[in-house]
């Protein structure tokens, strides 16, 4: 099996600037996506951060054996988190600067998935789509017990988030894995396009663009942006195919 | 429209599918799922299997089948009863006399049943013809070993095959008890069933015939773990470097005695090495490899095993002096895992020095490790540490054991916790408790 990965990113329609990052490598089965928050550049910054020292880990990393990725993949992301903090810390400027994570490993036949925060990752397979992560906000953590509402401020909001990398120096991350099969697409966004777009809306424009997969970032941020684009979009797509 | 497919998602960590009815049907039946699982469909919600009433309302096909194994099974009981104490069915034409003599007998079997140590109980749970799930529970409450050890001899086949979903979850504490009561084998259950979906840090089989062979075809290796100070890369080594701390405090669903499947390698691996004298084979190649000290091998090899199935266990303390300096690597975690104060901590520590970048920085790792428990027994000490340490201890210590992989995060939370909280033990084991609720580190057969 192989995997071939199209990506893109874009500030959208009401945005000055892109605190959106993406990096992706067909050859290294590698793709990230990280959606940054706070300040006006400290966001931007959080995310590229967060992109970079997953990426160069992963680059620097001898070969990784199955057992071995999970704790990989924490550790990468750990230490991305406090050298978020620790800029932060260091210069005011990028004080509080936060980001989202989404990384996608694909290992032979595997596919290791770490994911902090309200990016999500889809799974699209024979015009069926499934958001396979947890968005970490406030309202997915009261439905799951993990948080009681008396616990937060009066004016709390549902979609606020409870996990991101810069929050705090020690970051919890889910690391899903999943044996990967041909016919696959797997869809990582930034919450600017599917606050946008619905998903059966995605779903109908992954089956429409099936079999031109560089053409899929661009339609699904098209269509964000039409209704609004309120947010930057970053969309990559992980196709899995026979050798 | 394509057929309906779903995914299953288990803990926020393994994604099963897309799989269609019949595939959900097939994987719930060879339990690769359970009802503690989530499942989804197209662009709809996750629902967990044991969430009766959304399931029934999201995805009521699989409501019906996931559910339907009890129903069934209990009416059928119901039946039986009938057929074999009035030895008709029951008729659906009763008069008023009738139905009146059939309550009143019914009154009577159910008094009959919950007189007979809650045989009712076995309609809700765990179904096998002649052994109830709640008498084996009885039993191996009540330490009634040899009693359950021959009924699961006698029953253990009906108990494989006659119960499916979760009514072979309900057995599955003891089914996994009497096959590592044994030899870690059952003929026709993979060692996958047994295991179950720990994290994969571990081996796949620990039957003592695995372990055996593991530890067999190391035999050379062993003198680069216990002389030469070199973290060997094999699962023998991994094993012997697990903290029995680190298995102790975490509870698994599905395991009764032992209590985690770690818990249970190191016990079949400590069976291996009681029964290796008799295993000539193996003796041999222990002997041509190690000569005259092959004894110290065996023995030092055994001592850790007996010491880790010791804290994990329960099983009998193994005469060890701790107050002598260690010669080999293992007795010297051993020595670190068995202190309660930071002063034996550090001597541990200082008679591990030396020998390569790679051994110390472990080492390091291993004091840091190991300092949550005298932090929380040896308070006064701990907090006099509060003043030589500084956040830098974790870049040492991060989220898992570089050695053996395993996840220390709670154990890390704790550190962090204690530094935050100025060595505060109880307000830092709060905050662990609410962040890992599966975790304990309280938890010891030490204290």
């Amino acid at each position: 099996m192989r995997v071939l990965m199209a990506g893109a990113t874009n500030k959208g329609r009401t945005r000055k600037t892109n605190q959106d990052s993406i990096f992706f490598d067909q050859q290294m089965g590698v793709g990230i996506v990280a959606d940054g928050i706070g300040g006006r550049k400290g966001g931007e910054v959080a995310s590229s951060m967060a992109v970079s020292h997953v990426r160069n880990a992963i680059k620097n990393s001898r070969l990784i054996r199955h057992e071995e990725v999970r704790p990989f993949m924490i550790n990468a992301v750990d230490n991305a988190n406090l050298a978020i903090i620790a800029r932060g810390e260091h210069d005011p400027t990028f004080a509080g600067m936060g980001t989202t994570l989404e990384s996608l490993l694909f290992l032979n036949d595997r596919l290791y998935l770490a994911h902090v925060g309200d990016s999500r990752t889809y799974l699209y397979f024979n015009a069926n789509l499934w958001q396979i992560t947890l968005d970490h906000n406030v309202q997915n953590f009261l439905e799951r017990g993990w948080l009681k509402s008396g616990s937060l401020p009066q004016d709390w909001k549902g979609q606020a988030l409870v996990r991101a990398l810069g929050l705090s120096g020690h970051c919890e991350i889910d690391v899903y894995h999943k044996n990967i099969k041909p016919g696959e697409i797997y869809i990582t966004a930034s919450d600017g396009l599917f606050d946008m777009v619905s998903d059966h809306e995605i779903c109908h424009l992954v089956k429409s663009y099936f079999n031109d997969l560089k053409k899929i970032p661009e339609i699904l941020i098209n269509e964000a942006n039409r209704k609004g684009g309120r947010d930057n979009i970053t969309v990559l797509v992980c196709k899995v195919v026979e050798d | 429209m394509a057929r309906k497919l779903y995914l299953v998602r288990r803990n926020l960590e393994t994604i099963y599918g897309p799989m269609n009815f019949d595939e959900f049907k097939d994987g719930f039946e060879h339990m690769e799922f359970g009802l503690q699982d989530e499942i989804a469909s197209h662009c709809s919600k996750w629902v967990f299997l044991e969430n009766t009433r959304l399931l029934k309302r999201k995805y009521p096909e699989i409501h019906e089948y996931v559910y339907q194994n009890l129903r069934t099974w209990s009416d059928g009981l119901q039946n039986k009863i009938y057929d074999t104490r009035h030895n008709r069915p029951p008729s659906p034409k009763k008069s008023k006399r009738t139905l009146i003599l059939l309550v009143l007998t019914l009154a009577a079997l159910g008094g009959f049943f919950i007189h007979k140590e809650g045989l009712l109980e076995d309609l809700q749970v765990g179904r096998s013809r002649s052994f109830s799930i709640n008498e084996a529970n009885r039993l191996l409450k009540e330490d009634k070993i040899a009693a359950l050890e021959e009924k699961m001899k006698v029953n253990i086949q009906d108990i494989l095959t006659s119960n499916k979903g979760s009514d072979l979850y309900a057995w599955l504490p003891i089914i996994r008890w009497y096959a590592y009561h044994q030899d870690g084998e059952l003929t026709g259950v993979p060692p996958q069933f047994l295991k179950g979906t720990v994290d994969e840090v571990s081996p796949d089989d620990c039957s003592m015939a695995s372990l055996r062979d593991l530890f067999f075809d190391s035999v050379p290796q062993w003198r680069d773990l216990l002389i030469r100070r070199q973290l060997v890369d094999g699962e023998w080594a991994r094993l012997l470097a697990w903290d029995p701390h680190w298995i102790k405090r975490r509870m698994q669903a599905g395991w009764v005695k032992p209590e985690s499947y770690l818990g249970a390698c190191v016990y079949m691996g400590l069976k291996v090495f009681y029964s290796i004298a008799s295993d000539q084979e193996f003796m041999a190649r222990i002997q041509s490899v190690y000569k005259d000290s092959s004894n110290f091998f065996i023995v030092t090899i055994r001592n850790r095993l007996s010491w880790l199935s010791y804290i994990i266990n329960g099983t009998s303390k193994p005469n060890l002096n701790f107050d002598k300096r260690q010669t080999d690597l293992i007795s010297i975690w051993s020595c670190m895992e068995n202190s309660l104060k930071v002063s034996e901590l550090n001597k541990c520590y200082e008679f591990g020095g030396g020998r390569g970048a790679e051994w110390k920085s472990y080492t390091d790792y291993r004091y840091l490790f190991n300092l949550v428990k005298p932090l929380m027994f040896d308070e006064q000490t701990g907090r006099t540490l509060l003043s030589q340490f500084d956040d830098r201890i974790f870049s040492v210590i991060k989220n898992s054991d570089p050695y053996t992989k395993l996840d220390i995060r709670a154990e890390v939370s704790f550190l962090r916790q204690y530094f935050k909280e100025k060595g505060d033990v109880y307000k830092s084991l709060q905050r662990v408790r609410v962040e890992f609720i599966d975790v304990d580190l309280t938890r010891s057969y030490q204290w």
